[in-house]
């Protein structure tokens, strides 16, 4: 979970001020009455504890409050969660093998990390999910057919190596719409270091 | 006060009333009230032969002529009632409108003059957590205004025990009697009233309880979101007077007054209860007559 918009958090500092008004809320009627003894014992109980389980006893306008504040914080403070979408019947996944991806600045190299990556993914697939590689080298090529056996798509991602060429993403990513277009509907999952010339 | 009391057809109307008391304790005056032993009343008693020392006065000539014996007749005792007023002055009195002590003192006032003018003996007793205001039994009209004085001074402080203030007043009263309690019986402890009750029983009084209640203390008119503060104790209780919390306090308030009732009857109390928006002519005049406080 991330905040697009941190600064929106600012808001929760509303939280003790409603606490605050909560406390010092308009005063109860106040009775005189002869005796007590009357009087429901069980409530007499409650005002016997502290001054803040008094005023704070189960309320429920207090709650309702409290958290309409703290969602009015977490709203403007644009909370994205991330997260890999799955479930389209139809999945590609497009590796860059450009020669960048060679750099082993990361723990298994950039490729080793981008091939862990796909890896994984492909290991979460639904049972009649269909996926499909394409490198994407100087000129994309596709490695794997739409498949659901995942043994060939793992296969087929670990074969993959460094080109030592200038990758050509979009032209990938382009070459995967087409694929696409035609069909039921699908996604593309695009694993590089956006490394660019 | 003095002005409410002294309205010329009040106090006309209650020249016609008389205290009733069931038995009549043996007081040191003479008075109106024909006392179930022999004295120097009016109405006859019985007869007894003559035994020397005796008054002449009193021996039944014409059975002398007839059987040519001394005999004596006598006559039934008059004697005063003892008439003790307690009146309750503590804080939880000061409730209603108009005040429980407002209508607790003219009732005392209505009760004094009562008495006063049957020349009865009469007594009073001012108390809170203690009796603090004694006025030894006295008769005569010119009493009155001292009475009046005492009552009108009655100011609601301090709280109640009723078993602290009757206790010390039926050690300290001389004169055994008739006792008027007036008060709410709202006492510091569940057995309070009890107690002090008790105690004026076991010293030979015969006690009559005229409880007083403000409207509000029967059927509360309260809703939403209180903080009832007690007036005697400054305790505080935040609560919310919703259906459920009204119907607990009124069986509360019942049962407290049932059992109160329960206690007088066994112990052979005269028991009633009045709120203060009874008009007090219509307490005194009917429906105390009707409670056998009053004849």
């Amino acid at each position: 979970m991330s905040f697009l918009n941190p600064i929106g958090l600012l808001l929760l500092v509303l939280v003790p001020l409603v606490v605050f008004f909560h406390l010092f809320r308009a005063k109860r009627r106040e009775v005189r009455v002869p005796t007590l003894r009357f009087w429901d014992s069980k409530r007499r109980e409650q005002s016997r504890t502290t001054f803040f389980a008094c005023k704070l006893q189960a309320n429920p306008l207090l709650i309702l409050q409290l958290l309409a504040v703290i969602l009015l914080a977490l709203a403007t403070a644009q909370t994205t969660l991330t997260r890999v979408a799955q479930g389209w019947p139809r999945t590609i996944l497009i590796v860059d093998t450009s020669a960048s991806m060679a750099a082993d600045d990361v723990t298994n190299g950039r490729l080793g990390a981008a091939q862990g990556q796909a890896e994984g993914l492909v290991a979460k697939l639904e049972p009649g999910q269909q996926v499909m590689i394409i490198e994407a080298a100087a000129h994309p090529s596709i490695r794997e057919l739409f498949t659901t056996d995942k043994s060939k798509l793992q296969r087929a991602i670990a074969d993959l190596r460094p080109t030592g060429e200038i990758g050509k993403i979009d032209e990938a990513i382009r070459l995967a719409g087409e694929v696409l277009a035609n069909g039921p509907p699908g996604e593309i999952h695009v694993f590089t270091d956006a490394a660019y010339p | 006060m003095r002005d409410a009391l002294f309205n010329p057809r009040f106090l006309r109307n209650l020249e016609q009333l008389k205290l009733y008391a069931r038995r009549y304790p043996i007081g040191p005056y003479h008075g109106e009230r024909q006392a179930r032993r022999k004295g120097h009343g009016s109405d006859f008693f019985d007869f007894r032969p003559y035994v020397p020392g005796d008054d002449l006065r009193y021996v039944d000539w014409n059975m002398f002529a007839r059987l040519d014996r001394l005999i004596l007749k006598l006559f039934q005792a008059e004697q005063a009632l003892c008439l003790h007023i307690l009146v309750d002055t503590s804080k939880s009195m000061s409730i209603g409108s108009p005040t429980k002590l407002e209508y607790a003192l003219r009732t005392a006032a209505a009760f004094t003059y009562i008495g006063l003018l049957n020349y009865e003996q009469v007594g009073l007793g001012l108390f809170d957590s203690a009796l603090y205001r004694m006025i030894s039994p006295r008769r005569g009209r010119k009493q009155m205004i001292h009475f009046l004085e005492i009552l009108s001074d009655a100011r609601a402080h301090g709280s109640t025990n009723l078993e602290s203030a009757l206790t010390n007043y039926a050690l300290q009263s001389r004169e055994r009697g008739l006792v008027v309690l007036i008060s709410d019986m709202f006492g510091d402890r569940d057995d309070d009233y009890q107690r002090a009750i008790a105690a004026l029983v076991a010293r030979r009084f015969e006690v009559r309880v005229l409880q007083l209640l403000a409207p509000q203390e029967v059927v509360p008119n309260l809703s939403g979101d209180l903080k009832l503060v007690d007036v005697e104790t400054g305790q505080m209780l935040e609560t919310t007077a919703d259906r459920h919390a009204i119907a607990r306090y009124r069986q509360n308030f019942g049962r407290f007054c049932e059992d109160l009732k329960a206690f007088c009857s066994r112990h052979g109390v005269l028991h009633y209860s009045v709120t203060t928006d009874i008009p007090i002519d219509e307490l005194l005049f009917i429906r105390l007559r009707e409670g056998r406080f009053l004849r």
